[in-house]
C-alpha cells in the first residue's frame, strides 16, 4: 500500500547511480569542485523556485531569493557538517533570505484567513471538507479558476500556517523536515498543516461561484 | 481516524510511521474509502508546478561564481551563416534602423539605464562574495578602516581585496551607472603605492580617491570608546557597500550614480537591494552620516556609514 499522492519528497529528481545532494556539496565543500555546485543549482531549479515564487508572490523577487540563496550556499559551504542532510539546509537558507527580502521590500502581507474557517484538528472533519463528494458547485468550476482561488488563499493565510502548507503540502517534505526548517516541533507542524488545510478547504467552500445563469 | 492519516496521504511521515498507519488500515478498512475522499479532495486544492525562468541554473552559477570568472558571456563563432547583402539591401536596412532608432529611442534610453542599474546590482554582487570570503578567512570581520594612519580611509577595501586575491576582476569596483565620474576605468592603487606615497601630498589624495572606486564603504562603529568593524556574524544584516552619496550627505538626495534614482546597496549576508531613501534600516535614519551628521565613525552599533573612498573615519 502506498500512501503518497505520486511525489516521492526525497530528492526526486536523483537517480540511484547518481551522487546525492550531500555528497554533491560535500565534493564542492572540499575540492572546489564547480561542477558539483552546477549540478545542486541545476537539480533545485525547478524545486526551489516553485517554493520561492509561491512563498513571496512574486516571480521577479523568487529570481533573485533563489539565486541570492545558492550565493549563501557558496559562502557557508565549510559550515555545512558531514551526516547533515542538504534539502532541509537549502530551504532553512532560502527560507531566511525570503523573509529577509520581504522585509527590504516592504510588503508585509495582510492576513484575513487566520480568523476564519473551523478550528477543529480532527482528520474527519480535515475529509469532509476536502472531499470531493462535499465539494458540489465547485466541481463546475474552471480549473484554472480555482487554482487562482487557491493560490490567493494560501496568500492569506497567517504566517505560521503559510510556511508549512508551502513545504509539506506544496513542496512534499517530510514533517520532520519542515520541523527543521521552520525550528518548530514537529507535532506543531502537523496540527497547523491540519489548521492550514482546513482552512484552505473552508475558503474554497465559501468562494462565490459564478454559475452564468441570469436572475 | 488516525492522526496521522493526513501525513501518509502527502508522504511526509517517517518509515516507522508509515508502516503504523499501514498496520492500522489493515485493522480499519472502512477507512480505506475515507482515505481516498482525502487524497482526492487535497487534489482538487493543489498547484500544478511551474517550469523555472530559462536558464536560471546557469544564471546563478555564473553569479556565484563571477568573482574568480569575470562576467562576460561565452558565445560560439562557429554556425554562423555569412549573408551576401545588395546595396538596396543596405538602404531598406538603414531605414528601417533609422525609424526604429526614432521610434524606440525613449524606450532604448530607459532599458540603459535600466541595464546600467543592473550592470552595478552585478558589481556589488561579485564584491559581496568577495567580502564574505574575506570574513570566512578573518575570522567573520569585513576588510578595517583603520581609525588612524596611512591606510585610514574607506576605500582601503578596494586593494585590500585585489591584494589578498579575494577579488580578481578590479573593474567590480566602478558603477556602470556613473558616466562623468573621473575615477571610470582608473586603475586601483596597490597598497605598496599608498604605503609609500605621504599623506597630505597631491599623490596620496589621488590614490586614496581611487582605491574604493566608485562605491561607499562602511566606517567602523565607536561603543564605549573603541572602534569596531563590522562582522558578517550579526543577525541582523546591515549595509555594507553602496553607490556613491549624493553631493551634500546629509540630505534627502539620493546618490547620482543612478541619476538620483536611488542607490543600490549590499548587505552583509551579500544579498543586494535598490532603494529609494537613505534609510535602510530602522534604527539608523541615513546611511551616509552617523548619528552627528557627519561623514565619519558610526556612534554605536546601529550606526551605520557609508562612505566616499577618501573620507577618514576619524573626523578630528
Amino acid at each position: 500500500m502506498s500512501g503518497a499522492t505520486g511525489k516521492t519528497p526525497e530528492s526526486p529528481q536523483v537517480r540511484p547511480s547518481e551522487p546525492s545532494d550531500e555528497e554533491l556539496l560535500l565534493r564542492y565543500r572540499d575540492s572546489g569542485e564547480q561542477q558539483a555546485f552546477d549540478h545542486l543549482v541545476k537539480r533545485f531549479e525547478a524545486e526551489l523556485y516553485n517554493y520561492l515564487r509561491r512563498y513571496l508572490g512574486n516571480a521577479a523577487m523568487a529570481e533573485d531569493v533563489f539565486q541570492a540563496s545558492f550565493l549563501q550556499v557558496h559562502l557557508k559551504s565549510h559550515l555545512f557538517e558531514e551526516g547533515r542532510r542538504f534539502k532541509p539546509w537549502l530551504y532553512t537558507i532560502a527560507t531566511n533570505q525570503a523573509i529577509d527580502a520581504i522585509l527590504r521590500s516592504g510588503k508585509h502581507r495582510a492576513v484575513s484567513l487566520d480568523s476564519q474557517g473551523p478550528e477543529d484538528s480532527d482528520v474527519g472533519t480535515l475529509v469532509n471538507i476536502l472531499s470531493d463528494g462535499e465539494l458540489g458547485p465547485q466541481e463546475e468550476m474552471e480549473v484554472r479558476e480555482r487554482k487562482d482561488w487557491v493560490r490567493e488563499s494560501v496568500n492569506e493565510l497567517a504566517e505560521p500556517l503559510r510556511g508549512v502548507v508551502l513545504l509539506v503540502f506544496f513542496q512534499g517534505l517530510k514533517y520532520r523536515d519542515a520541523a527543521e526548517i521552520l525550528d518548530i516541533p514537529v507535532g506543531t507542524v502537523k496540527s497547523r498543516l491540519h489548521s492550514a488545510l482546513i482552512k484552505l478547504g473552508g475558503a474554497l467552500k465559501r468562494r462565490p461561484i459564478d454559475t452564468g445563469e441570469d436572475e | 481516524m488516525h492522526e496521522d492519516l493526513l501525513g501518509y496521504v502527502l508522504g511526509s511521515l517517517d518509515e516507522e510511521e508509515q508502516a503504523e498507519v499501514e498496520r492500522w488500515l489493515k485493522d480499519h478498512p472502512e477507512a480505506i474509502e475515507e482515505m481516498e475522499r482525502l487524497r482526492n479532495g487535497l487534489d482538487a486544492i493543489r498547484l500544478e508546478e511551474q517550469p523555472a525562468p530559462e536558464g536560471l541554473a546557469l544564471r546563478t552559477s555564473r553569479h556565484v561564481f563571477a568573482r574568480s570568472h569575470g562576467h562576460g558571456d561565452v558565445s560560439s563563432g562557429s554556425g554562423v551563416r555569412r549573408f551576401q547583402f545588395k546595396l538596396t539591401d543596405y538602404v531598406v536596412a538603414a531605414s528601417i534602423v533609422l525609424v526604429a532608432t526614432i521610434l524606440l529611442f525613449p524606450a532604448i534610453q530607459r532599458s540603459r539605464t535600466e541595464a546600467r542599474e543592473m550592470a552595478c546590482k552585478r558589481n556589488l554582487q561579485g564584491l559581496g562574495v568577495a567580502l564574505n570570503e574575506y570574513s570566512n578567512v578573518w575570522g567573520g570581520y569585513f576588510p578595517p578602516v583603520p581609525q588612524t594612519g596611512q591606510f585610514s580611509f574607506a576605500g582601503v577595501y578596494g586593494p585590500t581585496l585585489v591584494q589578498g586575491g579575494f577579488l580578481t576582476d578590479a573593474v567590480a569596483l566602478q558603477c556602470p551607472g556613473k558616466g562623468k565620474h573621473p575615477n571610470r576605468r582608473a586603475p586601483i592603487p596597490t597598497m605598496d603605492n599608498i604605503r609609500k606615497s605621504p599623506q597630505g601630498s597631491k599623490g596620496y589624495e589621488v590614490l586614496t580617491r581611487l582605491a574604493g572606486g566608485d562605491y561607499a564603504y562602511s566606517f567602523g562603529y565607536l561603543h564605549k570608546r573603541r572602534y569596531h568593524t563590522w562582522t558578517s556574524a550579526r543577525e541582523d544584516h546591515v549595509p555594507i557597500l553602496s553607490d556613491l552619496p549624493p553631493e551634500v550627505p546629509d540630505s534627502s538626495n539620493n546618490s547620482e550614480s543612478h541619476g538620483g534614482r536611488g542607490q543600490n546597496t549590499l548587505w552583509s549576508d551579500g544579498s543586494v537591494s535598490w532603494a529609494t531613501t537613505h534609510t535602510l534600516t530602522g534604527k539608523d535614519t541615513n546611511i551616509y552620516v552617523n548619528k552627528d551628521g557627519k561623514v565619519a565613525a558610526g556612534i554605536g552599533s546601529e550606526d551605520i556609514v557609508l562612505a566616499p573612498s577618501d573620507s577618514r573615519p576619524s573626523s578630528f
